[in-house]
């Protein structure tokens, strides 16, 4: 059996407007990454980390 | 006892402490694509100023959304110089968009900016055991 891994990504956002406004628009997407075995995850991670 | 094998809250945390370690992940750049993002996606689609070459250096760190240390957040504000309707954000592995690694792309409904107006992006990514 596996142990797999996933992630929630989400983006937020405040906008600043010049005037001084100040916008606040919470969640503007996000998004489920599909399950992953977790020797792959950390595979990646370390073949990013060395390529970085 | 019911058969069972899981990455432990511990796990995700070591996972999440060694990104955040390194400290790389923390490079942001807006663009103005029309594409939706997807896994697959390598960069941009279409960096704009003033990170169409060069993207801001973010703060990475470590934070709890459920489980101790399962969500790594980046936080960076862009500020525009000219008018533009932004709908794409890239988290990157260094600030020189040439050859880097893209690690988060997100798309949303556009946001017009004009110069001087800012966006403050918060980037999170909450891990856990994909039951």
């Amino acid at each position: 059996m596996e142990s797999k891994i996933g992630a929630h990504c989400t983006v937020e956002a405040v906008v600043y407007r010049a005037d001084g406004r100040v916008e606040s628009l919470g969640v503007i997407c996000e998004g489920q990454m599909k399950p992953v075995e977790k020797k792959t995850l950390i595979n990646t991670l370390k073949g990013m980390i060395k390529h970085g | 006892m019911a058969d069972a094998a899981y990455l432990t809250n511990h796990g995700i945390d070591y996972i999440v402490t060694l990104v955040d370690t390194t400290d790389e992940l923390k490079y942001v750049a807006w663009g103005t694509g029309a594409t939706g993002a997807a896994v697959t996606d390598s960069a941009m689609e279409t960096a704009a100023a003033p990170t169409n070459e060069t993207a801001g250096t973010g703060s990475l760190a470590k934070a709890t959304t459920t489980t101790d240390d399962d969500t790594l957040q980046v936080t960076h504000t862009i500020t525009a110089g000219g008018s533009l309707t932004i709908t794409e954000v890239g988290v990157f592995n260094q600030a020189t968009l040439s050859g880097a690694i893209c690690a988060f792309h997100g798309t949303f409904t556009g946001i017009a900016v004009s110069s001087g107006d800012s966006i403050a992006f918060t980037l999170k990514t909450v891990f856990d055991q994909a039951a």
